[in-house]
């Protein structure tokens, strides 16, 4: 485009926006004459003109003061902030900055998590999120993460919380493929950590697996609890001031909130959450462990979403032909896209996931055990692990049968089997002495009771 | 101090002195950046953003107003548009490559899911490439967009920066849009 070609087309589109719109096809024919390039390029300037929506109506500046406000902060180690000291950038996650630090008046270690300045402006939500936060971690709960600290240094918001060694689950997740025993084992506390804070009508709303830690010595800890209310508060924040500049809100790092992976189909649909939420993102994450590949993951995040909404992700036993039919039943149970059919109380899937771990467990004993010994050695030690289910009446129904044969052999074979030694007959002599004797005695007494009246008659 | 040095660079600028520009540039941006910061901190709810405020405060406390010309306010301006059109294009770039390969693929916010279902995103990128072609031919149309869109002005601020009359402004805007969205959707 030349800048007179330009001036053509610019002094064309306003006078025909002057014009009604029924004329102005008449008025851009003969004004353009031959020239049907020209024609066509303002009359389809004309209708990108007309067209409905906000394109780039309000102003980018907001979100880009936001960006600066998110890129500020960066600390280096060594570097005072507060009371601690930095040691080293332990990662960037989409709620902020991670770094290693050491509490100097507690002589400790603490993870230090800076929140971005877009997530703490609104002091009412900062305050909300506060109070959960501080809430899950007083229910001191072995696999909750413990806050130590919810701060402010100069303007910037921060989190200081145990330090963890060890790796999230994700990282794991990179590295290793997880058998179904050792998914149900943390799954099992990743559940646990969920029902206490359930009780306490807590809710995570972004369970996935950045946000687990696994420790070395078998301890997983579930991170940033009341964290993802904070972002959706920016979501309701920016909804009630300017919509349009949404359309940018994206390219700030700062509310960049974690894939949409583990999303649940209420989640993707901007509904209000409740603790079912949790369930499915959990269903998600074991999902994921148990097949290495995660059940809803599109192309595109909005392809990912389409599939959360619509689709039924594979089914397990396609990936894995030997998975425990319970496992994929508890799966599916919690991956319900209506949470009605969902499980409704964590607690429940606990016990489901705790009584498959059992079960599992008990099953690789038996193995281990050797099949042939059933019925004799190890059915004792069957009958004592049965005693110690917590939840033993979960078990199915085959399995309790089995148990409960077993016991009877191992408590009542032995008194039969001494029974049918060759002892028997010593034992048998001395019931008929014993009889015996009784009998004689008792001849004797009655005998003396009757001969003494006659005595006296005589 | 740092008022004179700007207000003096702005006035070389504008005299023609090419490098005062290069000097010019990192000073301003550090302000906005400061000012960025410092108006997050503060604000609270129901107490949104006013986009020009920023620019505005920048402006007042980097110029000396009784020495410059009104011509200085313009630059000044057209500056700080820029830059913040140059930010939010940088970060759009990392944020490409960072979905391109690395661990932050497929993040986004839930705003952001949501607008991914009602698809009504801009571009950054492709708006600012746009933007480049658009200001090829038409120069003055380039700089009224990145003062409305990228600085936030208004129709009645950017008449006062660039001296031209309201209705002409408006014209130009409304050209200089429809062209860019027929750009964008091609």
């Amino acid at each position: 485009m030349t800048p007179e070609r330009w001036q053509q087309v610019k002094e064309l589109f306003h006078a025909a926006l002057a014009r009604e719109p029924k004329f102005r096809s008449d008025f851009l024919v003969k004004a353009c004459g031959a020239d049907q390039s020209l024609r066509a390029e303002v009359e389809s300037l004309i209708s990108s003109h007309e067209e409905e929506g906000s394109f780039i109506d309000s102003p980018a500046f907001a979100a880009a003061a936001d960006l600066l406000a998110a890129e500020a902060v960066e600390l280096q180690a060594e570097q005072q902030f507060g009371a601690y000291e930095i040691v080293a950038p332990i990662g960037r996650g989409g709620m902020g900055e991670v770094y290693l630090a050491a509490d100097r008046r507690l002589g400790r270690k603490v993870a230090l998590k800076l929140l971005p300045a877009s997530f703490t402006r609104n002091t009412d939500r900062l305050r909300r999120f506060e109070q959960e936060a501080r809430a899950a971690s007083a229910l001191n709960h072995p696999n909750i993460l413990t806050i130590y600290e919810i701060g402010e240094v100069a303007g910037t918001h921060f989190i200081a919380t145990e330090f963890i060694e060890g790796e999230t689950l994700r990282q794991y997740l990179r590295h290793a493929q997880l058998d179904a025993d050792e998914a149900l084992r943390i799954a099992v506390q990743i559940t646990d950590a969920l029902a206490a804070a359930h009780t306490a009508g807590i809710i995570h709303r972004d369970i996935k697996p950045e946000n687990i830690m696994l420790r070395p010595d078998g301890y997983v800890k579930v991170l940033d609890f009341g964290l993802a209310k904070l972002s959706e508060a920016q979501l309701t924040h920016n909804s009630d001031s300017e919509a349009p500049t949404l359309g940018l809100v994206n390219t700030n790092p700062g509310m960049v909130m974690g894939t949409v992976n583990y999303m649940s189909p209420e989640q993707a649909r901007g509904q209000e959450v409740d603790a079912r939420t949790d369930i499915w993102s959990l269903g998600v994450v074991l999902y994921e462990c148990v097949t290495g590949r995660e059940p809803f993951a599109g192309a595109t995040p909005s392809d990912t979403l389409a599939h959360i909404l619509q689709n039924e992700p594979p089914p397990l036993a396609l990936l894995l032909p030997d998975v425990s039919p319970e496992l994929e039943r508890i799966i599916t149970k919690a991956l319900r896209k209506d949470r009605e059919e969902r499980y409704q109380v964590v607690k429940d899937l606990l016990l489901d996931l705790k009584s498959l771990k059992q079960e599992l467990e008990f099953a690789a004993k038996l193995e281990r055990a050797g099949a042939p010994n059933l019925r004799g050695a190890s059915g004792a030690r069957g009958a004592r692990a049965s005693q110690q289910t917590d939840d033993a009446n979960a078990h199915a129904s085959a399995r309790t049968d089995e148990l409960a044969e077993a016991r009877i052999t191992a408590r009542v074979k032995p008194a039969l089997g001494w029974m049918n030694s060759g002892k028997r007959w010593p034992v048998l002599a001395l019931i008929v002495l014993v009889v015996v004797g009784l009998t004689f005695g008792l001849y004797k007494f009655l005998g003396r009771k009757q001969v003494i009246p006659n005595c006296e008659t005589k | 101090m740092q008022g004179e040095s700007v207000t003096q660079l702005l006035l070389e600028w504008s005299d023609g002195d090419k490098a005062a520009l290069d000097e010019l540039l990192p000073l301003v941006y550090d302000e906005l950046h400061r000012l960025a910061n410092a108006y997050l901190r503060r604000e609270r709810a129901n107490h949104t953003l006013q986009p020009t405020a920023l620019v505005n405060e920048a402006y007042m406390r980097l110029v000396e107003q009784q020495h410059v010309r009104w011509q200085n306010r313009a630059q000044f301006f057209g500056i700080a548009a820029n830059l913040m059109r140059q930010i939010l294009v940088d970060h759009a770039r990392q944020r490409m490559a960072a979905k391109r390969g690395g661990p932050d693929q497929h993040r986004l916010s839930l705003t952001q899911a949501e607008r991914v279902i009602n698809r009504a995103e801009v571009d950054v990128l492709a708006l600012n490439e746009a933007l480049n072609k658009l200001t090829e031919f038409d120069a003055q149309q380039g700089r009224i967009v990145e003062l409305k869109f990228f600085a936030g002005l208004t129709i009645e601020e950017i008449v006062e920066v660039l001296g031209i009359s309201h209705a002409t402004i408006e014209r130009e805007w409304k050209l200089a849009r429809a062209w860019l969205r027929r750009e964008l959707s091609a």
